[in-house]
């Protein structure tokens, strides 16, 4: 919560004419007037031709430090129209944040986006009074929401540095290698007694893993002497908790059971082979689609087999180089104070919502020294899309939306009512 | 040239494969010289159905305007478009290579906003090569809708400057200066230094000259399948509509696939998929058109499911017959033939359509020649230690093949740098 005694904040507003694709239809100047004067906290607005050159984020970065903007409202495309309904592919949405709050002096969570393009070009396109109309109060809605945004600063989780690879068949064992060299740890898993069991045939010696021309045979080699592979023979995965990053993998090894912590998760599919539910099959019903989980899959020949290894560890490299799993800035938070375990919030499609043992003491009713045990709902970043179905779920007024909180939106509302 | 572990990775074509080669090196931490012949990325993919159609799997984030929007974004890969390799010359010390460049005049400088003020004022319309024929275009054009770096370009052979210096009236209308022939840019020779080159040239697809048996391209009523996607592109000069010279819609179609001089096994299943490609969107432009489809039994049988779809949902008439003739047959009419047992049977049809088979670049030859590494019999680049290949220059695949193969190739350059 913004406290009101302190100096209110300075908004600064952008707009961009999309090369006319917005500025056709709606009259971005008269806008940039109105909010303004209407707007108290607004210090400075300036419209750009085309955000998605290069040149307009670098000099709206400018403006931030000239200005001493601590606050910003980007009326812009959304890339995709769908906007903030669909929380499927955040991706193209957060390109335009991209581009504009990368390296800027306002850190990323204290923007606030409008795509003036979608609902205000194209809806209002036979119109320019209704148009100028929803720019106004699009914008008077944003601009007062900024003010109140505040700051969050957990956009980047740690993930661990290390891969866990299921099955030691062709295409896992350059999937292995590949990302050793990559300079990642690897945990192989086994159920065999020794990883080379399949490699006496003629075409493992002949088959190359990479084009250094090192055979399957002595791949095989490489990774059992590799300094970062962990080989565990005869063991089987058991059970896998958590969100790429930090996957707890459980394993019983001649009935002894641990747990290993990887990044990704590469699992070989031995279907083909094993006929019936296959290991990668069996994985994926047991986890949600997520963004750390790869399946290296089945193929008749080595050639193949190996191109999918160096795909899925090319693909789970790539996740594990950038060091941390980046999380969006608006995802729901728990409130544990009245969080009471109902578990009504374990709707999340993405399987984020999770619950935490807890107990619960009653001296808030007074009663001292008694306390019982429950559970508390927990969310996970990595996997939270800010869909908000939990929120809505929830009766105890537990769940806040970060940067979309009731105050955020009484503020837009009334913002919404100003605007003639 | 960089240490190790952050290796400097050159990618020679610009196309879906390169594209992708590059995002996922630099994704690995790589740093990557994306060199292109052409004025823009995208290559043949850009030239294919619709950018929403562009690939099954992944059809929300991996729609080419993205990939060439992430590719331009990004911080790792440097692009340089109308630059060709001109010689090679081996470090034997670090293993690396010593690329000569030259970088062809855009004669457009890259203040150059699209706004296509240049265009109608151009006197020159010439068939748009970039567009397989289908439209025109003029001297001073943007190369596709999508284009990478979103910049006009000047064709030296069509504009009337570069013949008799008669014509600048794009000069005279560009709002930013941006045509300056007094100060025009000229060809500059460039050098890189890099560890690991990746060839992704893509295939070029033979044209209908090369097949008299289907009126070598002179009939009015035979195209190309690569002339038919462009039609039906809903960025493409028609808008998406299959409509022929005198505004004729034809209402049956026949497809027809090509043999070419390479194997049949691998090239079929890559046109007959693309051909498969083209009926859908045929039939979702116009609901009423009745398919024929001659397709390779060996061609067919790779891919039976889809058959079998097109048949039920789209009532697709199946034939697995090579056809040996197709004839105009008056106006407006073509008759396809083909043999069977019964002697030769006739079918006519409004407009057929011909997949001409792909084959190895032109360029493909030498270039392999200049880094050292072997072409197979029928004309594909073998890979070979820090010379990698992504993609159909290596041999025929499917786009979604494409996209494996490229993210995969830069996990075995990866492999290559450790090892090597």
């Amino acid at each position: 919560m913004t406290d009101p005694k302190q100096a209110p904040p300075r908004v600064g507003v952008f707009f961009c004419r999309c090369d006319g694709a917005v500025s056709d239809y709606a009259d971005l100047e008269a806008a940039a007037d109105h909010i303004k004067g209407a707007d108290p906290n607004v210090v400075h607005v300036r419209v750009f031709n085309n955000l998605c050159k290069k040149e307009d984020p670098a000099a709206l970065k400018e403006d931030l430090v000239k200005y001493g903007i601590e606050r910003v409202v980007v009326g812009a495309c959304a890339c995709c129209s769908l906007e903030h309904h669909c929380s499927t592919c955040h991706l193209q949405r957060d390109r335009c944040r991209d581009n504009v709050t990368d390296g800027a002096s306002v850190e990323r969570s204290l923007y606030e986006f409008i795509s003036i393009r979608e609902h205000v070009a194209w809806v209002h396109k036979d119109s320019k009074e209704d148009a100028n109309l929803a720019l106004k109060r699009m914008t008077a809605m944003a601009a007062a929401k900024a003010s109140m945004l505040e700051p969050y600063d957990k956009v980047k989780t740690p993930s661990a540095k290390s891969a866990m690879v299921a099955g030691a068949g062709p295409g896992s064992i350059t999937a292995a290698l590949t990302l050793a060299d990559l300079g990642f740890d690897v945990r192989l898993f086994d159920a065999g007694f020794d990883i080379d069991g399949w490699v006496d045939g003629e075409a493992a010696k002949t088959m190359v893993v990479s084009q250094a021309q090192i055979s399957l045979k002595d791949a095989v080699k490489l990774v059992k002497g590799h300094p970062k592979v962990k080989i565990f023979n005869s063991a089987k995965v058991i059970g896998v908790e958590g969100s790429v990053g930090k996957y707890e993998v459980t394993f019983d090894r001649d009935g002894f059971t641990g747990v290993v912590t990887v990044g990704v998760l590469l699992v070989g599919d031995d279907s083909k082979s094993a006929g019936g539910k296959g290991r990668a099959e069996t994985f994926a019903t047991r986890l949600p689609p997520q963004d750390g989980y790869f399946k290296i899959k089945a193929a008749k020949e080595f050639a193949d087999a190996v191109l999918q290894g160096s795909l899925a560890a090319s693909q789970a490299g790539s996740i594990l180089a950038q060091g941390g799993v980046t999380v969006l800035p608006f995802l729901a938070e728990i409130v544990d104070e009245n969080c009471i375990g109902c578990k009504r919030c374990d709707v999340c499609p993405f399987g984020a919502i999770g619950f935490k043992d807890t107990y619960v003491d009653l001296s808030m009713f007074s009663v001292e020294n008694y306390s019982f045990k429950s559970q508390k709902a927990t969310v996970d970043p990595a996997l939270c899309t800010g869909c908000g179905m939990c929120a809505m779920e929830c009766t105890c007024l537990a769940i806040e939306m970060v940067n979309l909180s009731d105050e955020q939106m009484s503020a837009m509302a009334k913002a919404y009512m100003r605007t003639p | 040239m960089g240490r190790k572990g952050q290796e400097d990775v050159a990618v020679i074509g610009g196309g879906i494969a390169g594209m992708k080669a590059a995002l996922q090196l630099a994704a690995l931490g790589r740093k990557v010289t994306l060199i292109e012949a052409g004025p823009s990325l995208g290559g043949k993919a850009v030239r294919g159905l619709s950018d929403d159609k562009f690939s099954k799997r992944d059809a929300t984030l991996d729609n080419i305007s993205t990939v060439m929007m992430d590719v331009e974004w990004n911080k790792s890969i440097k692009t340089m478009t109308l630059t060709t390799v001109t010689g090679v010359e081996r470090d034997e010390k670090t293993k690396g290579f010593k690329l000569k460049l030259l970088t062809k005049a855009r004669h457009v400088y890259d203040v150059c906003t699209a706004c296509q003020m240049c265009v109608d004022p151009c006197p020159v319309t010439v068939p748009n090569e970039y567009s397989e024929g289908v439209g025109t275009r003029k001297a001073v054009f943007l190369p596709n809708f999508y284009a990478s770096p979103r910049l006009y370009v000047i064709d030296e052979k069509t504009c009337l400057w570069y013949q008799d210096k008669s014509c600048r009236r794009c000069e005279e209308v560009c709002p930013v200066d941006a045509i300056r022939f007094d100060a025009d840019q000229k060809d500059t020779p460039g050098e890189v230094a890099v560890d690991a080159v990746v060839l992704a040239l893509g295939a070029s697809t033979v044209g209908l000259e090369a097949f008299p048996q289907y009126g070598a391209g002179r009939l009015a009523g035979v195209i190309s399948n690569a002339q038919a996607m462009r039609y039906l592109d809903p960025a493409g000069p028609t808008a998406g509509k299959l409509v022929l010279e005198g505004g004729r819609r034809p209402q049956t179609v026949a497809f027809v696939q090509a043999r070419g001089k390479a194997a049949w096994g691998e090239v079929g299943p890559v046109t007959l998929r693309w051909a498969a490609e083209t009926i859908r969107a045929a039939a979702a432009d116009n609901p009423a058109v009745k398919v024929h489809l001659f397709h390779d039994k060996e061609a067919g049988a790779s891919m039976k499911g889809q058959l079998i779809g097109l048949n039920r949902q789209l009532g697709v008439e199946m034939h697995d017959q090579e056809v040996t003739r197709v004839e105009q047959k008056g106006e407006g009419k073509v008759s396809v033939k083909w043999a069977s047992e019964g002697g030769e049977q006739t079918l006519e049809v409004d407009l057929a359509v011909v997949s001409t088979p792909t084959e190895p670049p032109a360029a493909l030859k030498e270039l392999a020649g200049q880094f050292g590494i072997k072409v197979d019999a029928a004309g594909y680049a073998v890979p070979e230690g820090r010379v990698q290949v992504a993609g159909p220059a290596r041999r025929p695949m499917t786009l979604d093949e494409v996209f494996d193969d490229a993210m995969a190739t830069a996990g075995q350059l990866v492999t290559a740098f450790a090892r090597a």
